[in-house]
């Protein structure tokens, strides 16, 4: 359904080109939930805002991203356009500035419908009191005409799930659409999203920093470090058995809810700066099994079986 | 036990808003009689949801915030009688911790002036002593002396949090409130700022009180935990006991809303209708009670009394009482 080769995305700044996605490969097989872990600035946000192509003029974008055969890259704005909201659609971690302030919830529901199956204003208005029914908002035909600003941080974020199945779209890309909310209204949002990805078989590209949410919602992760895939496999193999030390460390480093560890296995040091990226594996500098060859040269990311991926001289030792 | 460090006692703080100019004038309660211990040595955890006032709670036992009513006894002295240099003394002995690096440095000053501050302030020591106390408490939080000149934009988040936990410890205080301290960080870094809390404790017999919404990062660091709904402790227990028997239905919930980063653990997760109600318009009865899955009539109309579970486990629910009242019912037919 989506194929990503090779993205390369890039900002040029004071005429300064700075790499931040550096031949990133992915694929979501349809009905399929993937999800996209890494920590701050690891370039998840930005491999989905470069498939939506919603970023600024200064950013390049190269490889290739065909969504159904197609090549988003090659497409003009307008026949971007047509895809936007339609085929692929998206939310957003901060419902608040993901909404216009300024228009009724029932407007900006029924907008994408107006706009992509030129629906009348009243059809556009009954379909979408039927979608808030759907993402469990109560009094939605009260609801419609309330702003943002109304509703609550999680009514919100129903709001603009309903915005974004509004045209039953392929694939849904989800950018950490629960970091702002609450624990237990999260996990009424993760049903509800569990509930449409059953009712409608759509894809989901979950990107999330959060392992448990990962752990939970997806069939296969791709982790990021630095701007690169570091490992991807099926989710039950990856969180039992992580094979790269950027993996091992992220998933220590989390406190259990069950045991009783007396420390927790921190990873040393910080993410480097991007202008400053290390010469081989960009994890070597915190990694506790850095050998000579990972300073001088960073590992491709091999395959360890057909569906099991990790960047990691490592491994290429052990295959 | 020890005597208290610190003992809160019906604690309260209402907000009055008023909606436009000739509107009504509304109370909030954002804390509505709040029962903490803390025992000196120990961390107990403050959990909940945004808006349930954890947050309100620890600046008004910091005296940050003026409390509307209740006694907040810090060695047995009451503090909110405390005035000038009096309260003065006691900010010694009690220190924050802030949620966010970004904001709780002052972006203008240099590290080494943002640490020396609090010891002017308190007319400790002449500067070359200063100097000497700031350099050694600055390694102390794993950051080079070299760089007490530079600002704190210059650091990352989670080195500017090793900055705000320094600044706090500098008066080498006894209760620490730290409110969301590991929040704003990412998961490698929330782990490295853990572990130096703790050997912080370690080295210099700290007290926590521990603000959080995260219930594993309150799992991992905490002694106690209590849980706060709508302005009120509902539940308080030994970690251990709180965890695994959790006796309030909003702690169970709570807690089992929670992602596991295990695929193979299937969640038996119980799903809360509805949203925190306002703390302007709190329910009838029991607060929870709307949400609530085992809502009795009687939680409806009155409120609960806090009951005793079991040693130190205390708990704010009517179902507590019922369970009690058939024990002693089995108690009495054995006799």
């Amino acid at each position: 359904m989506l194929e990503i080769e090779n993205l390369r995305t890039s900002f040029v700044q004071a005429g300064k080109k700075l790499t931040v996605i550096e031949g990133v490969s992915l694929t979501v097989k349809p009905g399929e939930t993937v999800g996209l872990v890494g920590e701050s600035g690891c370039g998840k946000s930005v491999t989905s805002l470069s498939i939506m192509r919603l970023l600024g003029r200064n950013a390049v974008i190269e490889g290739s991203i065909r969504f159904q055969e197609k090549e988003l890259l090659a497409l003009t704005e307008k026949e971007m356009e047509s895809i936007r909201g339609n085929q692929i659609a998206m939310i957003f971690q901060e419902p608040m500035t993901a909404l216009n302030p300024l228009h009724t919830i029932g407007k900006q529901v029924g907008e994408p419908l107006r706009r992509h199956f030129r629906v009348s204003r009243k059809e556009a208005r009954e379909r979408a009191i039927q979608l808030l029914r759907e993402v469990g908002i109560p009094r939605a035909e009260e609801v419609i005409s309330d702003y943002p600003h109304q509703l609550s941080g999680g009514m919100r974020q129903r709001a603009m799930i309903a915005m974004a199945m509004a045209c039953r779209p392929q694939l849904l890309i989800a950018d950490e659409p629960t970091t702002a909310l609450d624990v237990t209204i999260q996990a009424q949002i993760l049903e509800l999203m569990k509930k449409l990805r059953q009712e409608r078989g759509t894809s989901i590209l979950l990107i999330t920093h959060d392992l448990g949410v990962v752990a939970e919602m997806c069939h296969r992760v791709i982790v990021m470090y630095a701007g690169q895939i570091v490992e991807q496999g099926d989710v039950g193999e990856l969180f039992a058995e992580p094979k790269h030390p950027y993996t091992q460390g992220l998933l220590r480093s989390i406190p259990s809810l069950s045991g009783d560890q007396e420390r927790l296995n921190a990873i040393p040091g910080t993410v480097p700066m991007l202008a400053e990226m290390p010469e081989g594996c960009r994890f070597a500098p915190r990694c506790p099994h850095v050998m000579d060859i990972c300073r001088r040269q960073n590992p491709d990311l091999f395959f360890l079986s057909d569906r099991r991926r990790c960047r990691c001289w490592l491994q290429k030792e052990e295959g | 036990m020890a005597e208290p460090l610190l003992e809160v006692k019906g604690l309260t703080k209402h907000f009055t808003v008023r909606r436009g100019l000739f509107g009504k004038e509304k109370v909030i309660r954002a804390v509505d009689g709040v029962n903490l211990t803390v025992y000196p040595g120990e961390t107990v955890g403050l959990v909940g949801e945004s808006g349930c006032g954890k947050t309100t709670t620890g600046r008004c036992i910091l005296r940050l915030m003026e409390p509307t009513g209740g006694e907040i006894l810090f060695q047995g002295r009451d503090i909110r009688r405390l005035k000038g240099a009096e309260l003065r003394k006691l900010r010694r002995d009690m220190q924050i911790v802030f949620q966010d690096p970004f904001a709780s440095l002052n972006p203008r000053k240099t590290v080494g002036q943002i640490l020396e501050d609090p010891l002017i302030v308190h007319g400790i020591g002449t500067a070359a002593e200063r100097r000497r106390m700031v350099e050694e408490m600055i390694e102390i939080v794993g950051i080079g002396r070299q760089q007490l000149d530079r600002f704190p934009h210059e650091f990352s988040g989670g080195q500017r949090q090793r900055i705000g936990i320094a600044r706090a410890l500098i008066l080498r205080p006894k209760l620490i409130v730290a409110d969301e301290p590991v929040s704003a960080l990412d998961v490698s870094i929330q782990a490295q700022i853990l572990n130096l809390m703790q050997d912080l404790q370690k080295a210099f017999s700290l007290t926590y009180l521990f603000i959080s919404h995260d219930l594993s990062v309150v799992r991992h660091l905490c002694d106690r935990v209590a849980v706060m709904y709508l302005g009120k402790v509902v539940e308080v227990a030994d970690k251990k006991r709180l965890y695994e028997q959790p006796a309030h239905p909003y702690t169970q919930a709570l807690l089992s809303a929670v992602p596991v980063p295990d695929p193979n653990r299937q969640a038996q997760r119980i799903i809360l209708e509805g949203e925190l109600p306002s703390p302007a318009d709190p329910p009838s009865g029991c607060a929870f009670h709307p949400r609530c899955r085992w809502c009795l009539d009687v939680c409806r109309t009155s409120a609960p009394a806090w009951k005793k579970c079991a040693d130190g486990h205390w708990v704010y629910c009517h179902l507590q009482e019922g369970r009690q009242a058939r024990r002693e019912h089995a108690g009495d037919r054995r006799d």
